[in-house]
């Protein structure tokens, strides 16, 4: 069946096969031919999970709990469980998954095909850091069951690869005990980006959870906002019931509210908003795990163009050289910056990761020309400064800047090359960044 | 109480399963592939801390209970498009009003619907001329009903109206319809 889909920053659409299987032996008959990409949830901001001519198969109706040894902490489910279900079902239970991106409805199989972060990336690391083992099926290699000791190549690549080397049926993942069921939460005010990267750095330390929330639209004082620091309240009873969020992707048909004169205003009632109480509350963990929730429409506001998320991972040594270069080519360019978000992060580069010591730094900006030429120069303040951005977020990333900034982006390719030589897996994401050597 | 669910793996039959599984009853599932039988026998009793097991009949019992069959709107009238499928159902729902009168007078009952469009792996793709319920729905109305003697009904009831058209159609209308 033809589908049309967009990436969730509304910047690739394409008309597409799709196919949803619901039992194993039709995916266990998928034969080697028509190009083909795994797809979970499709809340992706690129187009990861589609792409002009392939069949997306969408997994979403597997998605059982195949077991659970609260014991030894772990659980094994189907890739297209949502995160959602499964914080449902292990609150109650006293465990949770260690890491968590910011919305409920995302899957594992796109957790482990993105190896994700969450808000305590710092501490917890990259979502594939968990998970113990997985089955994955490719049409050309049938079922295989991947972990550290058994197709370990494999395990690897397939963790944060994109969904190019099969469909990732299901997957064990170590559990961690859940700290409580709510957190006391504070937002701490910051001045400029400067005292950001330092507040955070230093936070960190004493909390669970933090990033930080500012407001680049502001021209008088760029980077002010706040930090928000979250650490677990025991106290909390735990809150049982189910998660309700809105889709994300049936873009509404609200008119384009962001330019750039209704960003400083939409953002200084935000932040204002944001600060109005800054000691400790209690905040349920879900409404911190998932921040997005209730937030849904924000994806339409940039209207029909749509907007681009850059996110760069700044190493830490580079980080004072990064902030006024930043903040020059803001003003410079006067592109009102819809969303600026920083993560403390931990790690080691490999392959594709997005990770390293230093600090996640995201920007949302209208995807218009101006904005355009803007990431374009901040493309090479990253590669000057060895800082990379997120193959996930940017639906701008050229091949040749991927290159520059993963030193693992040849590696990749050649190891995916040995195991798919006829891409058979793949999507708009992989042949925008030529991930198919030939 | 105990349940058997034929074609449980799946669409309608995979709904109800979890729908009665979060009510606490026990289970017996069946469908054709073991593998799929295996995860939602895994899911469900982990999920529900219920009785769950699949595949096998044996371990059914006698006394009270429930015997749900799934006929289609299709049946109301026989079309070209789909003969075998709506002769079937026809035989089917022949076949449950006979069980109902058999069982008349016991505690087991017997109820029989004829679905309408239902968004399951029978539809997908599909265009189709009237909204189709969610297979969770559709389960909500099954098991909202158990345990009443109920003979066969339209679900959803709406499709009533639309049969009763299709099957007063004249002939020489229903002839040139492509449908
Ligand atoms: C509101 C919101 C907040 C977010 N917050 C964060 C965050 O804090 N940190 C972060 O890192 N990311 C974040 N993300 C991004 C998100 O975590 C990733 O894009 C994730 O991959 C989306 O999962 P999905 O189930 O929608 O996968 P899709 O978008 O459907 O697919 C993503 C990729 O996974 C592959 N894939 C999915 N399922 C399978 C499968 N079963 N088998 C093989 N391949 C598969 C696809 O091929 C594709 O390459 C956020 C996204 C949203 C919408
Ligand atoms: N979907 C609709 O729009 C619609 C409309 C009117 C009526 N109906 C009726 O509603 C019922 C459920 O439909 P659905 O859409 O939920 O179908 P579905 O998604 O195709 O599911 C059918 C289920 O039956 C199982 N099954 C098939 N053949 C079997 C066999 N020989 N022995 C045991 N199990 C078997 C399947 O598993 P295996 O394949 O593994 O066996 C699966 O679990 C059917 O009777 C259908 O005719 C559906």
């Amino acid at each position: 069946m033809k589908r049309v889909f967009a990436s969730l920053d509304r910047h690739t659409v394409h008309e597409c096969d799709y196919d949803e299987p619901d039992r194993y032996r039709e995916l266990l008959s998928m034969k080697p031919g028509k190009p083909l990409i795994g797809r979970g949830a499709g809340v992706s901001y690129v187009a990861a999970s589609f792409g002009e001519g392939v069949t997306s198969i969408g997994m979403g109706r597997f998605n059982r709990i195949l077991a659970l040894n609260a014991a030894e902490r772990w659980i094994e489910v189907e890739a297209g469980i949502t995160l959602g279900r499964i914080f449902e079902f292990l609150t109650g239970r006293g465990l949770c998954l260690p890491v968590q991106p910011g919305h409920p409805h995302i899957t594992i199989g796109g957790c482990i095909a993105g190896n994700v972060h969450g808000k305590n990336q710092f501490r917890e690391g990259l979502f594939g850091e968990h998970v113990r083992s997985l089955r994955l099926f490719h049409p050309l290699h049938g079922m295989l069951d991947l972990s550290p000791e058994q197709n370990t190549g494999l395990f690897d690549l397939t963790i944060g690869g994109f969904g190019l080397t099969g469909l990732i049926v299901s997957a064990r993942i170590a559990l961690a005990p859940l700290p409580s069921a709510a957190m006391q939460v504070s937002h701490v005010p910051v001045g400029d980006l400067t005292e950001a990267f330092a507040k955070l750095a230093e936070l960190k330390a004493s909390h669970d959870m933090v990033y930080a929330w500012l407001d680049l639209a502001d021209r008088s004082h760029p980077g002010r906002g706040y930090i928000v620091a979250a650490t677990a309240d025991p106290a909390s009873e735990p809150a049982l019931g189910t998660i309700t969020a809105r889709d994300l992707l049936t873009a509404s048909r609200i008119p384009r509210l962001f330019n750039d004169l209704t960003l400083p205003i939409i953002n200084r009632i935000y932040r204002t908003m944001g600060t109005r109480q800054t000691g400790p509350r209690r905040v349920p963990l879900d409404a911190i795990l998932y921040p997005a929730v209730g937030k849904e429409r924000y994806f339409d506001a940039f209207g029909k163009p749509g907007f681009i998320e850059m996110q760069i991972l700044v190493p830490e040594n580079a980080v004072a050289a990064f902030i006024p270069r930043v903040l020059a080519l803001v003003r410079k360019h006067g592109c009102a910056v819809a969303l600026t978000t920083l993560k403390a992060f931990r790690g080691k580069p490999h392959l594709l990761h997005y990770t390293g010591a230093g600090f996640s730094f995201t920007i949302d900006i209208g995807n218009d020309p101006a904005a355009l030429r803007m990431l374009a120069e901040l493309d090479e303040i990253n590669c000057e400064l060895g800082a990379a951005t997120a193959i996930m977020k940017d639906s701008r990333l050229s091949p040749a800047v991927a290159r520059r900034q993963y030193s693992g982006y040849d590696a990749f390719k050649q190891q995916l090359l040995t195991f798919d030589p006829g891409h058979l897996f793949t999507s708009d994401l992989s042949r925008r960044l030529e991930l198919h050597a030939s | 109480m105990n349940t058997v669910i034929v074609g449980a793996s799946a669409g309608l039959g995979r709904a109800i399963a979890e729908r009665l599984a979060a009510d606490g009853h026990a289970l017996y599932l069946i469908a054709s592939d073991a593998q799929d039988i295996e995860a939602l026998v895994a899911d469900l009793g982990i999920r529900f801390s219920i009785k769950v097991s699949g595949e096998s009949l044996d371990h059914l019992q006698a006394g009270g209970g429930n015997l749900v069959g799934a006929g289609s709107v299709s049946s109301s009238r026989g079309r070209r498009t789909n003969s075998v499928y709506a002769a079937a159902k026809s035989g089917l729902e022949t076949y449950f009003a006979a069980m109902r009168h058999y069982m008349a007078g016991s505690r087991c009952r017997v109820q029989f619907y004829r679905l309408g469009y239902i968004q399951t792996r029978m539809t997908f793709g599909q265009r189709l001329m009237f909204p189709a319920l969610k297979p969770e729905q559709g389960a909500d109305a099954i098991v909202k009903n158990l345990g009443r003697d109920l003979g066969a009904v339209y679900l959803p009831w709406w499709w009533w109206g639309i049969t009763t058209i299709i099957r007063f159609l004249p002939w020489p209308i229903f002839k040139r319809l492509n449908i």
